[in-house]
């Protein structure tokens, strides 16, 4: 198996409910972040949608799709909003929403690995390409997100570069 | 070609260089008169225009362009050739030198030309001005815009014959198309009419190149390799290239990024050449005999105008090549991104039957769709050093780490070289190098080549004396 572990931050001039509201929303996700192609509800949660399951489908730079479910486990309002994944992808997401001033900063943690057998394969020749991949789909989802919120996205908050992202080939 | 059912009037195109010529061809298809003008006075021969000067320098037509351009002017590859130009397989005759060793002979199935670009635009604007609908104005400055006075459409430009009475002229048009290259002043233009101009991407490099060209016998036995040797960035900052062109001549550039420029006077030039890590330009300089001075040119940056994200555009006005994106010529695609932008407007104006409503933001977007893959490979290597700076794509670090996999792959891959070569020929998409079926290929070959390693050093160290 080869392990992934990302963090993404963003930082909105956007009211943390707003970006609560498009975070959660997830099956508007593909009307404002460019990359996601598909988004489906295969079990929905109870009323905070806990226990909810959804099908993604992400087709980006890279010449296949990506496609994983997602199971909501923890849901704090305006704070923090966690998943386990199963599918060609495993392992878990979690958001973290902090409000500051008129400044709403969303962090976005991936500790995931590949289950194909191909992906892990050749985890020392595409591990940078795979980063490369989510670190342009974050980006897209950052500016996507200010778009469809009428806000901006801070410039210093570029993806926290974590190039020595502790990855282990094996 | 098949002309459009409804043919306008009149088209102008602003400059006579590469992409003017390219578009006033496509437009003599769908206009009943089109009119270059051009601010040089152009001699009717193969020559280096002032306006032009990037024209002296090592000019290489890939595939792709080619291959357009033959479908304009389908006697273009004999002519180059009876006039002793190079056509023949890019995969097959390159001889390139990159991170220590040569990349494996391919074949690609495309042609490609060498020549010099004086003499293919001389053919090609002889081809452009023979359509009996064209006509050149030269020696004319193009000086500002004419629009309604609603100012929502351009309908002619004002021009200044540079002549010694500066006659100013006015000319109007259904149709123009900025061809004026990097210095273009449509952004200014806009601005003026109450317009906002494009947003702008910069990319600094501080390349510096240098020209030279030799006598070259055609009995020696490398008298037809193209020589191209490229750095291994950031580790080394020069690059150089060696082509054979007609009149058994070699023209040879060379120059380096981020300040390390190829000297200008003729021995610094050869000492330069010696540095290269083959010694195939620095062995041929050597002998033969130099025809020209050593011409210097300083790339300082790439530029790209988003005219594609503009929501406000006059109609009746078009750019298009160097004007709205120039790139460090490391790959030499300029001439190929204008052809193909050129024969995207063709399309356009076949499938919209003729007609210009709307057309510019229709326009844009397809080129800024065919400039993205050239800009991505051209920026994307001025990354690798440091002291680049501007607008960095997302990740761009990493996908370098396996560009430079894939680069040391086709040392020993001849199919990774040639799927590298489609995407550098603008002939396939930057993607078709990360299949799984290429990524297995590149991953095995840079294992072979650990293994190899010791080996290589020991095959090209005798080289170098
Ligand atoms: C060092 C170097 C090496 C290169 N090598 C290659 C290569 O190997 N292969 C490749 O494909 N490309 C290469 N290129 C790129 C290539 O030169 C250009 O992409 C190509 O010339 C197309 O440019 P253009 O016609 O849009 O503009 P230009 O060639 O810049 O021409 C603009 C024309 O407009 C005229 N003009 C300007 N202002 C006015 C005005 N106000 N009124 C009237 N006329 C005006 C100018 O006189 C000129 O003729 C290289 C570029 C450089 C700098």
């Amino acid at each position: 198996m080869a392990d992934y572990a990302f963090t993404t931050v963003w930082r909105l001039d956007a009211p943390v409910a707003a970006v609560w509201t498009a975070i959660t929303e997830v099956e508007r996700w593909p009307l404002w972040w460019r990359g996601v192609e598909a988004v489906v509800q295969l079990r929905p949660g109870d009323a905070a949608g806990l226990g909810a399951i959804h099908r993604y489908t992400w087709k980006s730079k890279l010449p296949y799709r990506l496609s994983f479910a997602m199971e909501t486990t923890h849901v704090e309002p305006y704070r923090r909003l966690a998943g386990r994944a199963q599918g060609e992808l495993q392992g878990t997401g979690c958001w973290t929403f902090a409000e500051t001033g008129v400044i709403t900063t969303v962090r976005y943690d991936w500790n995931v690995q590949t289950t194909q057998a191909w992906m892990n394969l050749l985890a020392p020749m595409a591990r940078p390409l795979f980063a490369w991949n989510h670190d342009v789909v974050m980006a897209w989802g950052g500016e996507g997100l200010a778009h469809w919120l009428g806000a901006h996205l801070l410039p210093e908050t570029a993806a926290v570069e974590q190039p020595e992202r502790q990855m282990s080939n094996n | 070609m098949t002309r459009s059912t409804s043919t306008h009037a009149h088209a102008i195109v602003l400059g006579a260089s590469m992409a003017g010529l390219l578009t006033a061809r496509v437009l003599s298809e769908h206009f009943s008169q089109v009119t270059l003008i051009e601010r040089d006075p152009v001699a009717d021969r193969p020559e280096a225009r002032k306006g032009q000067p990037q024209t002296r320098h090592l000019h290489g037509l890939l595939a792709s362009g080619l291959e357009i351009m033959t479908r304009y002017f389908p006697d273009l590859m004999e002519a180059l050739e009876a006039g002793g130009a190079i056509v023949g397989d890019f995969g097959e005759n390159m001889r390139w030198c990159t991170y220590g060793g040569y990349r494996q002979r391919f074949t690609l199935g495309s042609k490609a030309a060498l020549m010099s670009r004086p003499f293919l635009e001389y053919l090609v604007r002889t081809r452009t001005l023979a359509q009996g609908n064209v006509t050149l104005l030269d020696n004319c400055a193009v000086r500002r815009l004419l629009t309604t006075t609603d100012r929502m459409r351009i309908v002619g430009v004002e021009v200044e014959q540079r002549t010694q009475d500066s006659a100013v002229t006015v000319l109007t048009a259904d149709l123009i198309v900025d061809c004026t290259g990097r210095g273009s002043r449509t952004p200014q233009w806009l601005a003026e009419l109450g317009y906002t101009a494009p947003v702008e991407s910069e990319v600094k490099v501080n390349v510096g190149y240098a020209t030279q060209i030799f006598r070259r016998t055609p009995s020696d036995d490398y008298a037809r390799d193209w020589v191209l040797i490229t750095p291994e960035a950031p580790r080394e900052t020069r690059f150089g290239a060696m082509f054979p062109i007609e009149g058994d001549r070699w023209i040879v550039s060379m120059g380096g990024w981020a300040g390390d420029h190829a000297p200008t006077d003729p021995a610094g030039f050869l000492e330069y050449a010696r540095t290269m890590p083959t010694p195939d330009i620095y062995n041929m300089m050597r002998q033969a005999e130099a025809l020209t001075d050593v011409y210097p040119y300083k790339f300082n940056s790439s530029l790209r105008r988003h005219y594609e994200k503009l929501t406000r555009f006059p109609a009746g006005y078009l750019v298009l090549g160097d004007a709205i994106s120039s790139f460090n010529p490391t790959y030499g695609q300029g001439m190929t991104s204008a052809a193909l932008q050129a024969a995207a407007l063709d399309e356009l104006l076949m499938q919209r039957h003729g007609n210009l409503t709307d057309i510019a933001p229709a326009f844009f977007k397809r080129a800024a769709k065919i400039i993205d893959t050239p800009w991505q490979l051209a920026v994307g290597e001025d990354f690798r050093f440091p002291q680049t700076t501007g607008p960095k794509p997302a990740g761009i670090d990493l996908l370098n780490r396996y560009v430079a996999a894939v680069h040391r792959a086709t040392l020993v891959d001849p199919e990774v070289g040639r799927a590298f070569a489609k995407v550098m020929n603008l002939m396939a998409p930057p993607p078709s190098l990360m299949t799984p079926g290429m990524m297995v290929r590149v991953w095995r070959a840079n294992r072979q080549l650990r293994q190899r390693r010791p080996l290589l050093e020991t095959v090209l160290a005798p080289l170098k004396q």
